[in-house]
């Protein structure tokens, strides 16, 4: 626990309004569901407003080796910047300005508290032609940055790839108290246009990094326009195989802004399981038998269009590629979509993701679910598949999961959608097993976690990259020299010893 | 009544997504605009529906104890359930935010002191306005039509509630809702003095005890009295009877808001308008009706069977409205507060370019009129029954 005189010193920075060691507001913090399960109660939480008082507070904090841990306001899945050492819990959210829009170069710059809702509705009430990139099934309350920051999957990662690659440029402040810029921005004066700037380029450091390296306060991404013609088209497949092949030849055509899809199991996976046991729901052939047309395995492409020719077009380009593959023998078809359905899907931010929560949940314990997001090339997206399929089921768990194409399919990310009961201890060990023996497989297959927890993926990956990890340590030491940021996570805690 | 632990499945089952935040229309191009009134003020993760779900898991996995700071946040809340209609896995936050303030009423943490004198004013006259039972039929006096008494025989109990009987300023209210089942003709009668408050108020601070024993004489009222329907004028009222008299015994009447009789009267033709009433005005949905009884249609298909009356719409309306704030004992112990959230409410009616804000509740009413006269705003306050009332 922090001792008192340090609180009373950090409350001269921002003010006593803004820091607090109530138990009960340090717990609502606490993030133990969507992307990671382990989270400790931070002992202080400090909301400041400018990037002088992170300076001031990092300075203070480094002096005295207290554990910093920065949240912009909830990551893709929610908050999902779990606390693992105590210490001071950073909560961004009131930097919550979009500080300049250029749609010439095609950028914004944004501090890390605009959540996506905030970016989504100031872009249709003044930049109605762009699109500010923002994750999908994602809650309008995550952050911009924290989904950058994350690597995470942006509504047009399909097309422009995870939401890091459209990072411009960072402002970040160190635990030292420097403050630097990267990219183009590095160089006074210059707009943040070029994302390899004065080079080489550093922003890499900070991007997956979970806060361990500064804290990030300012953030440049490029916007893409806002297509005006928009729809979906789902796919059916009767073989992971046919979803993989089917798909990449689609998208090697770039069609297609978020395409997305999985088995069968996404469909029951929004209901909760006891409703469905008692319907007899939880067979595929009973889905079939009341009429709605499920496929073993779905793809949705969502596609933008800037006229209804070239939208018409597209739909061509993914109708004459079914056909193709029909005609070598595929079940391959295009299906058609409620409309209630669609409208859901294209709708932006949406709530898709969220129900999974309910799957386990029965009038005698309660549910969640664990996302547990890994990349990999697309063209291992069948496999993927049947290891889910294999591997689910041996921990106890329905087969869940969730793919998606990277910038037109050069890469998949996968994810198992773990649903358990997050009421009972054992499931979550469950789920921990279920996550350390799926990892070692998807890591023999060379795939990577995307947001590699600390007792599992973190330790798990770096391992088998000794060099990398190494010289990983050597850019945290230069940067946190005491190592209090965010402590632990991606298991670089090795300053402590 | 359920306890706390009752909703665990619930409480477990919250992945902490924050998609409470705000409000979430079908409507995109409206943004995402902030839909919880003591998130926005208080701005700390604990005073939205995501961070109240997360104290509630620590407090039965036996981690948080009960203490003056974990009552400092619930009963900073208004109740609206912003945060229970955003939630996609369909989490009942509200009743597990009262079922903890029923922990910290038994703990002697709750009510907050400024709730004291409301609690005992009920125990003590039947009603939260420190009023005496001899007062509560006096605007039936004003009127020159006879109330009928349900007592001596009637279909439909017209359950005033406190509000609209002993606020000189919502008299009114009370007044126009019985000219007009008189003019409809309808067989209607009120309790008069014998009317008892529906603990609304006692039920969303927690003192469940207090709040027993007459709700239980309220049941066995309504069910000896033979009625069909009872209409009451106040959304909370019509949450509390709808909603919480049924956990506690079964109720044998149709328990209807006014607005929801009155749609049904015009549907089936028992109530016609022969004046124009021109008016253009905004709508409030209270958050009794709304959000916990999705009962949005009914007041608009009222106002819009109203010849001359043009309904503009809010940006955040329905399930989806601004709270008032007034709601869940923040009016009674948070007064600027509850006056913040209501002219936040106000300057969104101003932003329509219509001066007139209707809604259908006397609570709502009382809450965003003190916060049109703190902020000199030229919006006037209007109950939907008024304007029936002119239209007949």
């Amino acid at each position: 626990m922090i001792d008192q005189k340090h609180v009373d010193h950090l409350k001269t920075i921002v003010g006593e309004e803004y820091i607090t060691t109530s138990k009960p507001i340090r717990i609502s913090y606490l993030a133990e569901s969507i992307m990671d399960l382990d989270s400790e109660i931070a002992d202080v939480i400090i909301r400041p407003q400018t990037v002088e008082e992170i300076q001031k507070i990092l300075i203070y904090a480094n002096e005295h080796k207290i554990p910093v841990t920065p949240q912009s306001k909830g990551l893709s899945g929610g908050t999902a910047t779990p606390t693992l050492e105590g210490g001071i819990l950073l909560d961004l959210s009131r930097m919550n300005k979009i500080i300049e829009v250029d749609t010439d170069s095609r950028y914004m710059v944004v501090e890390p508290g605009v959540t996506n809702g905030q970016a989504w509705g100031y872009f249709i009430e003044n930049y109605p032609d762009w699109v500010p990139p923002i994750p999908d099934g994602a809650p309008a309350q995550s952050s911009i940055m924290g989904n950058t920051l994350d690597r995470g999957f942006s509504v047009v990662t399909s097309k422009y790839g995870p939401q890091a690659d459209l990072a411009l440029g960072l402002e970040v402040v160190l635990p030292t108290g420097e403050i630097i810029k990267t990219g183009s921005w590095a160089l006074p004066g210059a707009k943040p246009f070029y994302r390899w700037g004065i080079g080489p380029d550093m922003t890499g450091l900070f991007l997956g990094a979970q806060g361990t390296m500064g804290v990030v306060t300012k953030l440049a991404t490029q916007i893409v326009p806002h297509m005006p013609y928009t729809d979906i088209e789902l796919l059916g497949f009767e073989t992971p195989e046919e979803l993989q092949d089917v798909c990449l030849d689609i998208l090697k055509q770039e069609v297609g802004v978020m395409v997305q899809g999985g088995p069968w199991w996404l469909v029951p996976g929004v209901r909760q399981k006891e409703e469905l046991e008692k319907q007899g729901l939880l067979d595929i052939d009973a889905w079939r038998e009341k009429k709605y047309y499920v496929p073993n395995y779905m793809m949705n492409f969502e596609i933008w269009a800037k006229t209804e020719e070239e939208l018409k077009g597209q739909k061509q380009t993914i109708k004459e590629i079914v056909e193709k593959w029909k005609e070598k023998g595929a079940k391959a078809e295009i299906l058609p979509i409620h409309p209630k359905a669609k409208a859901t899907r294209l709708k932006k931010p949406n709530k898709i993701a969220i129900p999974y929560a309910s799957y386990e949940r029965t009038k005698e314990h309660g549910g969640g679910f664990l996302f547990i997001t890994w990349y990999l090339p697309w063209k291992d997206t069948a496999e993927f598949c049947h290891i889910c399929e294999e591997q689910m089921p041996k921990f106890g768990f329905d087969p869940i999961y969730w793919v998606a194409s990277i910038k037109n399919g050069r890469d998949c990310i996968g994810m198992p959608i773990v649903c358990y009961n997050s009421q009972d201890p054992e499931s979550v060990k469950t789920v921990n097993a279920f996550d350390r023996a799926t990892s070692k497989i998807f890591l023999d297959h060379g795939w990577l976690n995307y947001r590699p927890r600390k007792f599992v993926h973190a330790p798990m990956m770096y391992e088998r990259a000794p060099e990398y990890y190494n010289m990983l340590v050597r850019f945290k030491k230069l940067l946190d020299p005491n190592g209090i940021m965010h402590p632990g996570s991606l298991n670089l805690n090795v300053l402590e010893g | 009544m359920k306890q706390l632990e009752d909703y665990a499945p619930f409480i477990y089952t919250c992945i902490h997504c924050k998609f409470c935040q705000d409000t979430w229309t079908d409507e995109p191009e409206k943004g995402f605009p902030e839909g919880c009134p003591a998130g926005k003020k208080f701005e700390w993760e604990a005073f939205y529906g995501s961070g109240r779900l997360q104290i509630a898991k620590a407090y039965l996995d036996g981690k948080l104890e009960l203490d003056e700071d974990v009552a400092d946040i619930l009963y900073k809340c208004s109740c609206c359930g912003n945060c229970k209609v955003q939630c996609e896995n369909k989490i009942p936050t509200v009743d597990i935010y009262e079922a903890m303030r029923a922990k910290l009423v038994e703990a002697g943490l709750g009510s907050l002191p400024a709730h004291k004198p409301l609690v005992t004013s009920i125990k003590s006259y039947d009603n939260p306005w420190q009023q005496p039972r001899s007062g509560r039929a006096r605007w039936v006096r004003k009127l020159d039509i006879k109330v009928p008494d349900i007592r001596k025989g009637g279909n439909v109990l017209y359950y005033v509630g406190c509000t609209a009987a002993y606020d000189p300023n919502m008299k009114h209210l009370a007044m126009n809702t019985a000219q007009i089942l008189d003019k409809a003709g309808i067989n209607y009668g009120i309790l008069g003095k014998k009317e008892k408050c529906c603990c609304s108020t006692l039920l969303r601070m927690g003192e469940r005890e207090v709040a027993m024993e007459l709700v239980h004489d309220n049941i066995e009222t309504f069910n000896e009295l033979g009625v069909d329907t009872i209409i009451t004028s106040c959304a909370g009222c019509f949450k509390t009877i709808s909603q919480d008299y049924p956990q506690i015994d079964d109720i044998e009447p149709e328990i209807l808001h006014t607005v929801q009789y009155l749609d049904r009267l015009i549907q089936e033709g028992d109530l016609e308008f022969n004046k124009e009433v021109n008016m253009t005005v905004t709508y409030h949905d209270p958050c009794h009706l709304a959000k916990h009884n999705d009962v949005v249609e009914a007041p608009r298909n009222v106002l819009k069977a109203i010849p001359g009356v043009e309904l503009v719409e809010m940006k955040r309306h329905g399930v989806d409205s601004w709270c008032c704030g007034a709601g869940g004992g923040v009016r009674t112990a948070f007064l600027d507060w509850a006056t913040e959230a209501a002219a936040e409410r106000v300057k969104e009616a101003e932003s329509t370019g219509v001066n007139t804000l209707v809604s259908a509740c006397p609570f709502c009413y009382q809450n965003i009129d003190t916060a049109i006269k703190s902020i000199e705003s030229n919006v006037k306050m209007v109950d939907i029954v008024e304007i029936v009332e002119k239209a007949l």
